[in-house]
């Protein structure tokens, strides 16, 4: 069994972020990066099916500037086996990283892509899907479990996916409930919140990270077409959150809802 | 991002202030691969920041369990000991020793920015920690290889902890009168005595410092003749040492962290380094923690800083946010700065540290001849660090206790019940200026040091590091130097007449040059931001009158001011409390 995962590296959700007064970009200086947390999450599931589920390959793949092999680092500090970065300075849509996503699965021929369901800096939620649908694989997106991150299970590192006979079953976040669906391998999977808590890694896990293969490819060598067709215009901050207001009674709230706010 | 226990102070320190390739290239590694070493150590930090934060959400409301005596046996409340169960599993335990003995040989800067980071979290649970690197430390530079074998991959694996016992009914700030005393007998070392106040009395490993039975009488109130006894509370063939903790204390602060008295009677023990010698030994074991007690003290004092300022934005009165207050906003303020030079003198201590080893480390083997120019440095670095260590221990702590006191002051009346976050940070920081040597204590030690010509080392390194500063920041530059040479120089004779009327200004004089160093390393974080370059400005402003002030009153006096304070005090030194 071979597990790839997906690995972006974004701004600390943690972080102020600020929008250049130009509106090209954010104000980058000083900003601290980390792994996207759903990749953090996925990256947890596949340590989990391989401690659990009777073994596995855990592959890391990034995409971006070099400087992303301190996500991969992390990702291999808290245990996968090895990692990939494909070096692309350049902006990228994701269409382009699907592509690129679909290059590396052919030549490593993983059994499951586990991918965060979407990448808190511009929050697409779009590979993942486009990746399946360029593979012509099965997906099954926001992965999650019946159990809560309370519960003794989460307490003892059981994966929430299921892997048996060839297939993966999958418990969905949806509407009012969950769902649980089953896809036959190989597949891709996306995970959302609420699948695990993932671990730190540990002093003699960043120490043997240090020695783990960190394979790095230009994106050029790929031979695939990744200018974006997707083009941002512009970024604005928020509007600046008004103070509140106190009212004294519910009758006065509903009233002021109904009438100012219109939104009953 | 100041809310990170990873802090971004030391994010800067250990990305700009440390010759990292310089470091390696003394280790005898690749100067090349310091970029990947700071990525090792930046992850390592990471962790613990994450560690460290879960264990300040677990610990906090458990904060008045006592660690207690239980049928003989120490037993912490639970929150230490799932604490510390997570820091093993994390690896987070001796990080400073070598990989040969199961640690991760890091820096003892990074080190230092762990235990600063665990005592923000858990000040109780960084006693022990703190104890057992110390302990580990001193094993590994003085045992032999035989007996670190026997006890580091145990202490490192976090399978036992250590202990460091010195403190006798009547041996405190005075360690020449360490009463507890070893016997050889056939080659085997024994040891009998009575120790108290004992930090995790109950572990396995106790580093015992006691006076040679063979020249007890000679050496009876120096510290010769002491030596550094390693006292395990099982020996290697699994008996239990004849040991036992007699008594665990109940304290006003550091509840979880237990302070025992311990009981050795005909306990065996192992000597470390050489029989008679071992006051060196503890003295370095000493220093570290010494420096560790630093770390825990601006671990306390951010932590409670993080709450007052949390509170300040949020408590209304008077229609609005108490921050608004000049006077509310200027104990956050006083607060906030002084944290930063407390920092920034530990730090710029700990980097040194580091450089101090690697050299002495590069010299023990390298050929004699050469290497004139490191053995110069290692002289200098000698000079500076002794004299820095207690100079950091007494700033970085009496500052922790002004900060956690003010923190509690901010909070108004609810600061003051006994559920408040910050009334128990206060509670653990007072300690901080009493253990490891007294704030008075380390002012006398610190006085002697610079009687021995550290000061003027200290000075001339401080004088030219002012020179590289000068193009940036002029005025500022040009004040130091002022200060240097002006006023803590020209104060220098008056102390010179009369040894007690040194010891007297000892905390002034050192509150005026840790001032001085500590303007210094706040000028070289300048250009990092507005706010940091306001908080060099008004530190340097702020203590340029305390400097003034201080030299002003050495200048203005002698000795005789001693028996004026008899008079005040209306003491008669002819009659002694003591006799009546
Ligand atoms: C919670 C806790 C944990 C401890 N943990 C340990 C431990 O793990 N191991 C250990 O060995 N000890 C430990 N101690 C003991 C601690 O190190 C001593 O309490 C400390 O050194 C002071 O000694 P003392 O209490 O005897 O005070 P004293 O020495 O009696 O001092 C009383 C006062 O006199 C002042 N004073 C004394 N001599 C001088 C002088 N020459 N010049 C100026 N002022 C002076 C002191 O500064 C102090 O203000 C611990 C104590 C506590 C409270
Ligand atoms: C043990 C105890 C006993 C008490 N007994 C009594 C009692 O018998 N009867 C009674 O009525 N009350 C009593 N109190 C309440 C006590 O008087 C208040 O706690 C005190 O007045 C402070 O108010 P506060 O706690 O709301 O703090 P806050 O008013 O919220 O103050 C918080 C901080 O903001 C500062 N601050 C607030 N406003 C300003 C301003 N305008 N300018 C500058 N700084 C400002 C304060 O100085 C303080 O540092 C008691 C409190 C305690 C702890």
């Amino acid at each position: 069994m071979k597990i790839l995962v997906t690995v972006k590296r974004v701004p600390d959700p943690n972080a102020t972020i600020r929008v250049k007064p130009d509106g090209t970009g954010i104000v980058t200086d000083n900003l601290k990066y980390v792994v996207n947390p759903f990749d953090e999450i996925a990256i947890e599931e596949a340590l989990r099916i391989k401690e659990k589920g009777g073994g596995a390959e855990v592959v890391l793949v990034s995409i971006g500037a070099k400087v992303a092999q301190e996500q991969l680092r992390t990702g291999l500090a808290m245990g996968a086996d090895r990692a990939i970065l494909v070096v692309a300075e350049q902006d990228l849509d994701p269409l382009g990283v699907a592509r690129i996503l679909q290059k590396i699965v052919e030549q490593e021929k993983p059994d499951l892509v586990l991918m965060g369901k979407q990448a808190i800096d511009d929050d697409a939620n779009q590979t993942g899907q486009m990746l399946a649908a360029l593979l012509q694989w099965p997906q099954a997106t926001f992965a999650s479990k019946k159990e809560s991150l309370e519960s003794e299970a989460e307490k003892n590192g059981l994966p929430g996916i299921q892997m048996a006979n060839g297939k993966a079953q999958v418990v969905r976040e949806v509407d009012g409930g969950l769902e649980t669906i089953e896809v036959p391998l190989p597949a891709v999977v996306t995970v959302d919140l609420r699948l695990n808590i993932p671990r730190y890694a540990s002093l003699p896990g960043i120490m043997k990270a240090r020695k783990k293969e960190l394979k790095e490819i230009p994106v050029a060598e790929l031979g695939i077409d990744v200018t974006p067709k997707l083009r941002v215009l512009r970024l604005e901050p928020p509007p600046k959150r008004k103070a509140g207001r106190k009212v004294s009674s519910v009758q006065e709230l509903v009233h002021l809802l109904h009438t100012e706010a219109k939104v009953i | 991002m100041s809310e990170a226990f990873f802090h971004e102070d030391m994010r800067w320190f250990m990305q700009n202030r440390v010759d990292w390739p310089g470091l390696l290239r003394l280790q005898g590694r690749a100067p090349e691969s310091a970029a990947e070493e700071k990525g090792t150590y930046v992850a390592i930090l990471e962790t613990a920041d994450q560690v460290c934060r879960s264990l300040a959400e677990q610990s906090r409301q458990h904060w008045h369990e006592e660690a207690e005596l239980v049928d003989g046996e120490v037993k912490v409340p639970p929150h230490i000991a799932q604490g510390y169960e997570q820091l093993r599993q994390a690896g987070l335990l001796c990080l400073p020793i070598s990989p040969t003995y199961g640690g991760y040989g890091l820096p003892f800067l990074i080190n230092t920015f762990y235990l600063e980071m665990l005592a923000r979290a858990n000040s109780s649970l960084m006693t022990i920690v703190g104890l057992q690197t110390g302990v580990a430390g001193d094993i590994e530079r003085y045992g032999s290889e035989e007996i670190k074998q026997r006890y580091l991959p145990k202490l490192t694996s976090g399978e036992w902890q250590g202990s460091m016992d010195l403190t006798e009914p009547n041996a405190g700030s005075d360690l020449g009168s360490i009463v507890t005393r070893v016997t050889e007998e056939q080659g085997r070392f024994f040891v009998d005595g009575e120790k108290i106040f004992i930090t995790n009395g109950g572990s396995q490993v106790h580093l015992v410092l006691a006076r040679d039975a063979a020249t007890f009488q000679k050496t009876r109130g120096t510290t010769t003749g002491l030596s550094l006894v390693l006292v395990p509370a099982f020996l290697p063939d699994g008996t239990r040492n004849r040991m036992r903790v007699t008594k665990v204390e109940r304290k006003m602060g550091l509840h979880g962290s237990p302070t025992c008295a311990v009981e050795f009677d005909h306990a065996e023990g192992f000597i470390l380094g050489r029989p008679g010698q071992g006051f060196r030994a503890m003295l370095d074991l000493m220093n570290s923690a010494r420096l560790g007690v630093a770390a825990q003290a601006l671990g306390v004092g951010e932590a409670a800083f993080q709450e007052a300022l949390a509170y300040a934005k949020q408590r209304i009165q008077f229609d609005a946010p108490i921050i608004q207050q000049p006077l509310v906003k200027s104990m956050l303020t006083q607060m906030s700065i002084n944290l930063q030079a407390a920092r920034a003198l530990l730090y710029r201590t700990a980097a040194l540290v580091d450089r101090l080893e690697a050299i002495r480390n590069f010299l023990a083997q390298a050929p004699s001849e050469s290497q004139e120019e490191l053995r110069q440095e290692l002289g200098l670095l000698r000079q500076i660090v002794q004299l820095l260590t207690p100079l950091c221990k007494y700033y970085a702590t009496e500052i922790s206790n002004d900060v956690t006191r003010k923190a509690v002051q901010v909070h108004g009346g609810i600061g003051y019940m006994a559920s408040s976050p910050v009334a128990q940070f206060h509670c653990d920081s007072i300690i901080t200026t009493i253990y490891e040597g007294t704030s008075e204590i380390q002012a006398s030690f610190a006085l002697k040091e610079m009687s021995r010509g550290s000061l003027f080392t200290l000075f001339d390194q401080i004088v030219s590091e002012v020179q590289t500063l000068r193009g940036a920041y002029p005025e500022e530059s040009q004040r130091i130097e002022e200060l240097v040479e002006k006023w803590i120089r020209g104060s220098l004779p008056s102390l010179l007449a009369d040894p007690r009327y040194a010891l007297l200004n000892a905390k002034r004089l050192a509150e005026m040059v840790i001032d001085v160093v500590a303007a210094v390393e706040l000028l070289h974080q300048a250009n990092r931001s507005e706010g940091k370059r306001l908080a060099a400005r008004s530190f340097l402003d702020r203590r340029s009158l305390a400097i003034e002030m201080g030299a002003r009153r050495i200048q203005s006096g002698d000795v005789r001011r001693l028996s004026r304070y008899d008079k005040i005090l209306g003491i008669d030194l002819d009659t002694p409390a003591a006799a009546t």
